[in-house]
């Protein structure tokens, strides 16, 4: 009998991959932001990172990180995009999630 | 209805090494069983109130631990993060005016110190949305979203608010149970390390250890205790708002303040036009001047003029930010503070108002002082 792995069922997690999916061909604005130096642990490695909440064309919002934006003003243009969140300690699961990036 | 509190006491809030989560408990309990002058067989309900000792301190079972330390039977914990005193104080209110308990108290205590400041960001993320702390959000950076939010809406020419934090240092100079009792200018704040983008390190209020207990009676308990008393609670709400900010409505507005706000106005039959006195939950600057928008002391907009003409009215204490903020125990603390300062500064009504995380739980009590 084969054992199913950790990744099959937390891929299936709502809170954390429910969105990917859903969101793949919707276009946002950024809302408001901010740029995190105090991180969470996992998260050091990325600081500075820009988090932002994000309306989306379908009327939802989502607070999501806003990948190479380096100049963001609020009221810019966003498409999602699939990228890799943060590791479980040194050998543990790669978690992927969804990231936002400025529309050119 | 208003219920006599015939003790109010605290312990100073700091990084407290040589102190447990037990001996903080024993602490705290006897020094107000004292200042009460009552045994700790005549209470008949304790409410603990604490955000993280199941996570922090490997303890979830602090009723029990108030009765090997106190010997109080008949206790809860009550848990609603950064809110849970608040909570508490409305809980033994109620267990009061429901006729059940002649004697309550609540004891308000969080041990935070042994744990690393980044893991702290872990611990408090089960306050934010869980989708939020999947993007790496931490309760900072969701008020700094807000905050951005807000001088994007409402600037009107405001860059910062360092002023408001250099004046609650000010008022926290005085009090001797604070954590950070010394002033600190606004250039200093302003070239602080940045938290999270535009809230600096030295605006955010810092976790820590503390612990604070009231004790209140009945009306048939009154004449018993007539120069223990210290205040009157008159009225108390909890409301709750969702966790994430994407799914409010708005995110320069705390619905469940205003909802608690109405409400505990409501119950007391008064307007905030009737409060001389606040202590207001001011974990970032921008929380303080959203609050007394939603509470109803300034329109949307106004509210950074009108903390600023009115530091001596809001967080005499010093607020979170100068007193330190020992999660469970700082919604007991700023009632006691509230109580304090309307003996001291002849004010009649005070109001306390804590939320929990961004928003998500917002808790108002008022009190009223002797002559109330």
């Amino acid at each position: 009998m084969h054992r199913k792995s950790g990744a099959l069922y937390t891929r299936k997690k709502k809170e954390n991959y429910g969105l990917a999916g859903s969101i793949k061909n919707v276009h946002g604005i950024i809302e408001s932001f901010t740029a995190v130096y105090n991180a969470p642990s996992g998260f050091e490695k990325h600081v500075p990172y820009i988090l932002a909440l994000i309306a989306l064309d379908n009327g939802e919002k989502v607070t999501a990180q806003v990948v190479d934006s380096k100049n963001i003003v609020i009221g810019m243009k966003v498409e999602p995009c699939l990228r890799k969140m943060y590791v479980d300690g040194d050998e543990g699961i790669i978690h992927y999630g969804t990231k936002f990036r400025l529309v050119k | 209805m208003k219920i006599p509190i015939i003790a109010a006491e605290l312990l100073k809030f700091g990084e407290l090494w040589n102190l447990g989560i037990n001996d903080l408990i024993r602490e705290i309990g006897s020094k107000t069983l004292n200042a009460a002058g009552i045994s700790s067989k005549e209470i008949d309900a304790l409410y603990i109130s604490n955000a993280f000792s199941a996570k922090a301190n490997n303890k979830s079972l602090l009723n029990s631990i108030a009765f090997e330390e106190l010997g109080i039977n008949n206790s809860v914990c009550i848990s609603s993060g950064d809110a849970s005193g608040a909570v508490a104080i409305r809980e033994a209110a109620n267990s009061i005016m429901s006729g059940k308990s002649k004697i309550a108290m609540v004891i308000g205590v969080e041990k935070v110190s042994d744990v690393k400041s980044n893991d702290m960001a872990l611990l408090s993320s089960d306050m934010i949305g869980s989708s939020e702390y999947f993007s790496g959000a931490t309760v900072q950076s969701q008020f700094a979203i807000i905050t951005r939010k807000y001088f994007n809406d409402f600037g009107i020419g405001a860059k910062n608010l360092f002023f408001l934090t250099a004046a609650k240092h000010r008022n926290a100079a005085s009090n001797e149970f604070a954590q950070y009792n010394f002033e600190i200018d606004e250039e200093k704040i302003g070239s602080s390390q940045i938290a999270a983008d535009p809230i600096r390190m030295l605006e955010c209020a810092s976790y820590c250890d503390g612990a604070a207990a009231i004790v209140m009676c009945n009306e048939g308990n009154e004449k018993r205790f007539k120069g223990k008393i210290q205040g009157y609670f008159l009225g108390g709400s909890v409301a709750n708002d969702q966790l994430e900010l994407a799914k409010r409505g708005s995110i320069t507005t705390m619905e469940a303040t205003v909802k608690a706000a109405k409400e505990a106005y409501k119950i007391t039959r008064l307007n905030a036009g009737n409060i001389d006195l606040m202590e207001i939950y001011d974990f970032v600057p921008i929380a303080e001047v959203i609050a007394v928008e939603d509470m109803g002391f300034a329109k949307k907009g106004r509210g950074i003029k009108f903390v600023k003409e009115n530091t001596k009215k809001i967080n005499l204490s010093g607020g979170l930010k100068a007193c330190g903020h020992a999660l469970g125990a700082t919604g007991v603390r700023q009632a006691v503070d509230v109580i304090k300062n309307l003996e001291g500064k002849k004010a009649r009504y005070g109001l306390a108002q804590a939320l929990a995380g961004t928003g998500s739980v917002s808790a108002i009590n008022i009190f009223g002082n002797k002559n109330a």
